[in-house]
């Protein structure tokens, strides 16, 4: 079947150089085509996609009015920290920011508690009304008659005196508690109507803006306007920022800052490799493989997909470093002295191709995640391998000459010492009783922000912003979702009703309250209506008679007459807005393609996650998404990933490897490096107190591929009848890939870092496995 | 076209300047009057004075007479209490302060964070107390109308504060050195006034009294 490659190795021959221009005019056309691909910077791309809960949380949270929210604690010692947050605030209003907000949605001014009684009946529930039937008895009335006069006299009755009027029973302290669970923060309190710190040494700036805090290009723009907007800040102030914008800006040029000493160290190592072991022009050609083959992937992935993505960019053309490898294997085996080439490439087709099938095997169970860039990341390594498996079969093979004898490595073959009997079986049980230790006691980590690097200041900017405000970053949001404002408000009160009667009721920030459902507010007016139609006479004449005593006169509570008299008023979005409380609907709403969301803000603790379980969320027809849960959902998911992943691409790379040997013993050999490569990881993994994490599950598939490829090559060259350099070019393609991928050990950036631990040692055990083990097992060459 | 004389120009230059420095001389005039007046504040640390307050309410079918005590701390420290018929009152330090019931003997705490209408009260009365210029100047249209003993007219400038309070009447002494009188009007005919007696300033006010 391989000699194929010979007939069209001769067939090719003669026209050598119209090949090399045909595949330079492709390179050519497809890197200019590579410049100009659609590059999505997006890190939502290595989250999980489709119907997931992860998906759809992190859908939600997008969403939330809060996610591209910047907080900006603004200091002034020896100054007003108000007036400068009022500066910046105004310096930073504009089209990236279009709306910055110094303080609260609303106050609770007097006026608004005077209309807000209107709209009470709607608000009163069951209990309020038994708590109102107490409050019109005459003892009470009179209790509350000498608490009006009080007020009356004191410096608070001008701006109460209406309020008394119209409610003299104080029906208005009931609804206190509903405005406060919807305007509720945290260690502010509020001042001249800005926000300040406790201490008053510290005013906030909250800026919202529609830029994804995951678009990096997006971030730069954000934080430089933010930077111009710091200028204006007065002599002595000072600003403090946290928001996602800035990770994401302090990782992509943390990646950056990485990748210039990172390449230079591996161009350095893998021109010491070329010289040590290539030392020809010949040579070169295997180096210009993954140059071509990485343009070639990206646009070929482009086409499928319609865009790429610049993580799968990046770290596809890292993992396709491993393309040199099959070149490498031909180049060795055609640089062989008195070798007929068109033999040789029949011969060493065999394993060049099962090594890039196991490869593929191996990237291909990639496909099989939940994460939309893991899958493409999959599909670009094996465009770009097979790709590299075509030019290293069909194009390289022309531009190699063998060498002349005195550089030759040729070794033959000599007896060897015996086999150690029983070996395979020992090594596999130490390899997989290794491995199922420690990878039973691996972590895995679902934390995206494990993945980014966190600079020192931005890490003490965010402690800061965490002492002086409180947590207010680490909250749950519940989503009651409608196709309506009104649907959603009819499920914002069931989650209210829910967590009501918690320990929660009085941490939690919620419309409901003043913003019941048309539903809830009809039962309650209704409710308030049958009230008053049985009480309203006899309390009025309490009122008259107990208001006597204090002086009041006959006509003082007309206006509370008419309110228990007249039809009331329900509370609408609009009313909220007259009534200058607008914001706070604003703030706890949002609208998607998918309807609209009211939200319930809840702390992010244990307790909160465990009351809403699946049921509970179907029931009321709200989601709890907390970054929390979403951390512990997302390590599920990856979780269930790398076991899918591990099984499927060993059990593809077995399963492919059985089929070029035939026979069970050498399969065995073969998927040693395999085995001993993913063993080390783990156990570094467990012994360095790391928990794997995204980076590394991408890694593992090319240790396992690049693994089998050492195997099989040294199982095969057991079986040739001549010397293929094997030995040198397993040697080489380790050394090569270490040298690419070990660099990245010297990164900052914790992605960088993992892939490059996780390869470092991976292929560092696979290739002492391939090169000191395997000989010693097979037992007949060294 | 009929010419318009010289001598009507003349007359016009003449009524436009008189009537612009008059403007300016009584700008002129209320700043400096302020700034004493703020000046001779900033050397207050305490003030300790007795009260008679009248409420003139359409809710009531009488007048409220009710007496009490004053005392103010630079630079947010207060002490409000009714002693006739009632004895309320409250005390404030900073943001934070007290209110009682002395019917029921109840004390209640409270923060200016939480009680809006405590907030509006105490900023009233501090920056009258301590005669914060910058803020009565921004918060209220301030006129002269009497200059012995001199009288201010506060009219507010928000049209939610007007809503409440039509215009504040401030009566000083006559060395101008204390508040004598204190007229708050409301829309329509209610109306509550003030007067201060036994003005003590820069007495000895232990801190304890505000809490």
């Amino acid at each position: 079947m391989f000699d194929i490659f010979r007939r069209v190795y001769t067939i090719l021959a003669p026209k050598k150089f119209f090949l090399l221009g045909a595949c330079a005019v492709v390179v050519v056309v497809c890197g200019l085509l590579f410049s100009r691909l659609i590059v999505r910077e997006d890190i939502r791309t290595m989250l999980p996609d489709g119907h997931t809960q992860v998906a759809s949380d992190f859908e939600l949270l997008s969403n939330s009015p809060f996610t591209q929210r910047l907080t900006i604690t603004v200091s002034h010692p020896g100054g007003n920290p108000l007036t400068a947050a009022r500066i910046l605030a105004d310096a930073l209003q504009g089209t990236i920011f279009p709306q910055v907000v110094t303080g609260p949605a609303t106050e609770i001014s007097p006026v608004i508690l005077t209309r807000l009684i209107h709209t009470a009946p709607g608000m009163l529930t069951a209990n309020d009304i038994h708590t109102l039937e107490q409050k019109i008895s005459p003892t009470r009335v009179h209790e509350a008659l000498a608490k009006d006069f009080r007020t009356l006299v004191s410096p608070r009755g001008m701006a109460l005196k209406k309020a008394v009027s119209m409610d003299p029973l104080e029906i208005r302290s009931m609804i206190f508690p509903k405005l406060a669970a919807a305007a509720r923060l945290i260690n502010v309190r509020v001042e001249n109507g800005q926000f300040i710190s406790r201490d008053g040494n510290h005013a906030l700036v909250l800026a919202d803006t529609d830029v994804p805090m995951t678009d990096s290009l997006g971030a730069a723009r954000v934080m430089a306007r933010y930077q111009q907007a710091v200028q204006a800040l007065p002599p002595g102030a000072t600003a403090i920022l946290a928001a996602g914008h800035r990770h994401t800006l302090a990782n992509a040029q943390t990646i950056k800052n990485d990748l210039k000493i990172i390449l230079p160290a591996s161009l350095v190592l893998l021109t010491l490799l070329f010289f040590c072991f290539l030392r020809t022009r010949q040579g070169l050609f295997v180096f210009l493989i993954p140059v071509a083959v990485v343009c070639i992937a990206g646009v070929g992935t482009s086409a499928l997909y319609g865009s790429v993505s610049g993580i799968v960019l990046g770290f596809g053309a890292v993992l396709l470093g491993i393309s040199v490898d099959f070149a490498v294997h031909v180049f060795y085996a055609l640089r062989q002295p008195d070798q007929n080439p068109s033999q040789v490439l029949a011969e060493i087709a065999r394993p060049v191709i099962f090594g890039a099938l196991t490869s593929c095997a191996a990237f291909a169970a990639l496909l099989l995640s939940d994460i939309p860039g893991i899958r493409q990341l999959a599909v670009f390594t094996i465009f770009g391998l097979l790709v590299s498996l075509t030019l290293s079969l069909l194009v390289l093979p022309h531009f190699v000459t063998p060498a002349p004898e005195i550089t030759g490595h040729r070794k033959r073959s000599k007896p060897c010492r015996s086999p150690f009997k029983g070996g395979i079986i020992v090594v596999w049980a130490i390899i997989l009783g290794t491995g199922l230790w420690f990878g039973a006691h691996t972590q895995i980590n679902g934390d995206l922000r494990e993945l980014g690097y966190v600079p020192a200041d931005i890490r003490s900017d965010e402690q800061a912003t965490r002492t002086i405000w409180g947590g207010m970053r680490e909250i749950a949001i519940v989503f009651a979702q409608g196709t309506t404002l009104e649907k959603a408000l009819e499920a914002n009160d069931r989650v209210w009703n829910y967590l009501h009667n918690t320990e929660y009721a009085q941490k939690m920030v919620s419309i409901s309250p003043l913003l019941p459902s048309r539903k809830t507010q009809t039962a309650n007016i209704a409710r308030w209506q049958t009230f008053w139609e049985r009480n309203s006479n006899t309390t009025l004449a309490t009122l008259a008679a107990q208001g006597k005593t204090f002086g009041f006169s006959t006509a003082a509570f007309n206006p509370f007459a008419d309110l228990i008299q007249s039809a009331p008023q329900t509370m609408t979005a609009q009313t909220l807005q007259v009534l200058g409380a607008g914001g706070l609907l604003d703030m706890l709403t949002a609208r998607t393609a998918g309807g609209v969301f009211v939200l319930t803000l809840l702390p992010d603790t244990p307790g909160t996650r465990h009351l809403f379980s699946p049921e509970t969320e179907h029931t009321l027809s709200a989601r709890f998404v907390s970054a929390g849960r979403f951390r512990i959902m997302l390590g599920h998911a990856m979780q269930k990933d790398v076991l899918a992943f591990g099984t499927v691409a060993f059990a593809a790379i077995a399963l492919l490897t059985l089929i070029l040997f035939r026979n069970f013993r050498k399969t065995a050999i073969a998927l040693l490096p395999v085995g001993a490569g993913v063993t080390a990881v783990l156990a570094v993994m467990h012994l360095g107190g790391h928990s794997l994490n995204l980076f590394h599950i991408v890694a593992i598939p090319l240790v396992m591929g690049l693994g089998a490829d050492y195997g099989i090559f040294m199982v095969c060259r057991q079986d040739a009848a001549f010397h293929h350099g094997t030995d040198e070019a397993v040697l080489f393609s380790a050394l090569s890939t270490l040298a690419g991928f070990g660099a990245l050990t010297l990164a900052s950036h914790p992605a960088l870092f993992s892939i490059g631990l996780t390869v470092l040692t991976g292929i560092t055990a696979a290739l002492i496995m391939a090169l000191g083990v395997i000989p010693r097992l097979q037992g007949n060459r060294v | 076209m009929r010419r318009i004389p010289f001598i009507f120009y003349c007359l016009t230059f003449f009524c436009c300047l008189c009537v612009s420095s008059a403007v300016m001389a009584a700008q002129t005039d209320l700043r400096t009057v302020l700034t004493d007046i703020e000046k001779r504040s900033q050397k207050i640390i305490t003030i300790s004075s007795d009260f008679v307050q009248e409420t003139h309410l359409s809710m009531f079918d009488d007048t409220v007479v009710s007496t009490g005590h004053f005392m103010f701390k630079a630079k947010d420290k207060l002490r409000w209490e009714y002693l006739t018929p009632i004895e309320d009152g409250f005390a404030l330090d900073g943001t934070t302060g007290v209110r009682w019931n002395g019917t029921d003997g109840t004390r209640q705490p409270f923060t200016l964070q939480n009680d809006p209408v405590m907030h509006v009260v105490a900023t009233q009365l501090l920056a009258w107390a301590s005669f914060d210029q910058q803020w009565l100047t921004k918060e209220y249209d301030i006129k002269i109308t009497a200059s012995s003993p001199l009288t201010f007219t506060l009219t507010p400038k928000s049209a939610a504060a007007r809503t409440v309070m039509s215009t504040i009447t401030i009566v000083f002494s006559q060395h101008r050195d204390s508040v004598q009188r204190v007229e708050l009007h409301e829309n329509g005919q209610d109306f509550t006034c003030i007067t201060f007696t036994n003005t003590v300033i820069n007495g000895p006010v232990p801190d304890a009294t505000f809490r």
